[in-house]
């Protein structure tokens, strides 16, 4: 009877075990996939992919919208919205309408790592250790997103920030 | 014995000829319904008939033109004809890839061997298809041939499926709930065509704005599969002997960087072929961009479409000695007529704008 018990109880220990296992890399998963770059703006966090009604709502009124695709489509056509420190671009995914990319242009806005228009390509490798470097554009990635800083040419300042799909050229 | 034998045989044929009619009304009905899904195009973006419409042209055209909509929206070949009395036919659609245009003009070679062929060639930055529905909306229309299947499988986006192209119904099952008029008028009978020799006619004017710049890349080195296409579309031409001509086309955005008009160059250079980018020449050719564009410099209207093809006519003609049709009465009848109907519509389209401040039937893609 206690040796029925015994083999119960570590066939139990057994199945938690397993179950735990395969339960934590789902998480991990789920968990990563969440994490993205976010541009916060008035204590809102807007990421790439969002609904662009949200985006936009909490961007407030623009200064101009202006329609970027070439060619004619229902499902093609993409659209600037251009404010006074940044540009966000609307595009169709199907139906519904989200955050394409977020391009910060001027240093009264910046990452929550603290990096804004201006700053020293020195600064970019301090806040983001992990950034690639390539004829003066710095590529980090988080999860689905990536942060795409412009120092220009000749390397020597940024001069603009980009969120947008991770694995963009 | 035998009696048995003819019933059993007869029930045996009866079973037969039941299944057989259900097979055909069941197969009848699918055609039917396939017919009445498959998008018309006929509401607003009727680019989608522009590679069909090919079909129906006067063919012998002594220029044909392929690209994107930077081909099909800045060129008129009513006002080449009407000018020079050239014969010319757009092969272009929404978004067409430079495979696509290979495969596009390879078809027309089996239909017809132009003097010239210009290419425009924005759509050598282009990696890959944005969106399946453009290349539905190049190949939907296209006749079945090895070009269409190899053109297919050259373009398709992740996920698209030869079989959906094969039986169209399995693409378009779902468009049931948002069937049009259209889909109904058109279903059965021919539709009226939308284009002039592949051209896309807009009279409506909304002054060139600047874009906002794109995000700088760290290479723009155009994508290995472009390159290879273009080089097949080079010697293609070579074997049929057929002079070929790259063009860009003056839209202002996506912005033609340096680094593209140097790898065109230099490409056009090496092969000896003659290439034009009509950005460096807007004020030779006339371009007023406050005036010549109907949706702020992406593409030009008609009053814009035509002085290009003034300036442009006028240079290929010279260049390659391109033939005036307009004595030819075969030729001239049906040119004349379409020049008409392309003249009547450009008046429309006119009035229209200058009383609404809009064209109706563009309104609901614009929006």
């Amino acid at each position: 009877m206690k040796a029925g018990n015994g083999i119960r109880r570590a066939a139990a220990v057994v199945l938690a075990v397993m179950m735990a296992m395969a339960v934590v890399p789902v998480a991990m998963a789920a968990e990563k996939k969440e994490q993205q770059y976010a541009f916060t703006y008035k204590e809102q966090q807007i990421t790439v992919g969002m609904a662009a009604d949200t985006a936009l709502k909490a961007f407030g009124k623009e200064n101009k919208v202006k329609t970027l695709a070439n060619c004619a489509d229902d499902n093609g056509k993409d659209k600037a919205y251009i404010y006074d420190d940044f540009e966000v671009i609307i595009t169709k995914e199907g139906k519904k309408e989200v955050v394409q990319s977020i391009r910060l242009t001027s240093g009264n806005v910046g990452t929550e790592e603290g990096i804004k228009v201006g700053d020293l390509p020195a600064a970019v490798k301090k806040a983001y250790p992990d950034a690639k470097e390539e004829a003066g554009l710095y590529t980090v990635v988080l999860g689905d997103s990536q942060l795409v800083i412009d120092c220009g040419f000749k390397n020597d300042k940024v001069v603009e920030i980009c969120y947008e799909a991770a694995g963009k050229k | 014995m035998k009696h048995l034998s003819l019933t059993a045989d007869r029930r045996l044929r009866r079973r037969y000829g039941i299944v057989s009619a259900a097979l055909a009304v069941f197969l009848g009905a699918v055609w039917l319904a396939q017919l009445l899904l498959v998008p018309k195009y006929m509401d607003n973006v009727i680019e989608g008939n522009f590679t069909e419409e090919y079909y129906n042209s006067h063919f012998d055209h002594e220029l044909l033109m392929v690209g994107n909509c930077e081909a099909y929206e800045n060129i008129s070949p009513m006002k080449l004809w009407e000018e020079y009395g050239i014969t010319s036919y757009i092969r272009g659609n929404s978004n067409q890839l430079i495979p696509q245009s290979y495969y596009l003009l390879r078809e027309a070679l089996r239909y017809e061997k132009p003097k010239v062929v210009l290419l425009n060639i924005q759509a050598m930055a282009v990696e890959e298809q944005s969106s399946e529905e453009y290349n539905r909306m190049v190949f939907d229309g296209m006749r079945w041939s090895k070009d269409k299947w190899q053109g297919i499988m050259a373009s398709r986006t992740e996920g698209e499926k030869m079989a959906d192209y094969l039986f169209p119904i399995l693409r378009y099952h779902s468009r049931w709930s948002e069937l049009s008029e259209a889909d109904f008028s058109y279903a059965f009978r021919q539709k009226p065509t939308k284009s002039y020799n592949g051209y896309y006619l807009r009279a409506d004017i909304r002054p060139y704005t600047e874009f906002p710049a794109e995000r700088r890349r760290s290479d723009y080195t155009f994508p290995e599969k472009n390159v290879e296409y273009l080089e097949q579309i080079v010697r293609l031409c070579r074997e049929n002997g057929i002079k070929l001509v790259l063009m860009k086309a003056p839209s202002m955005y996506p912005v033609w960087v340096d680094p593209y008009e140097e790898q065109i160059r230099e490409f056009a250079d090496k092969e000896g072929i003659y290439y034009i980018n009509t950005l460096e020449h807007m004020d030779e050719i006339g371009l007023d961009m406050s005036a010549d564009t109907y949706d702020e410099g992406l593409h030009l209207n008609v009053y814009g479409a035509e002085k290009l093809s003034v300036w442009l006519g006028r240079d290929l003609k010279e260049r390659y000695g391109l033939t005036d049709f307009r004595k030819e009465e075969g030729v001239a009848v049906f040119y004349n007529q379409r020049l008409e109907e392309y003249r009547q519509e450009s008046k429309e389209q006119k009035e229209e704008f200058e009383k609404l401040g809009y064209i109706r039937k563009y309104k609901a893609q614009e929006e």
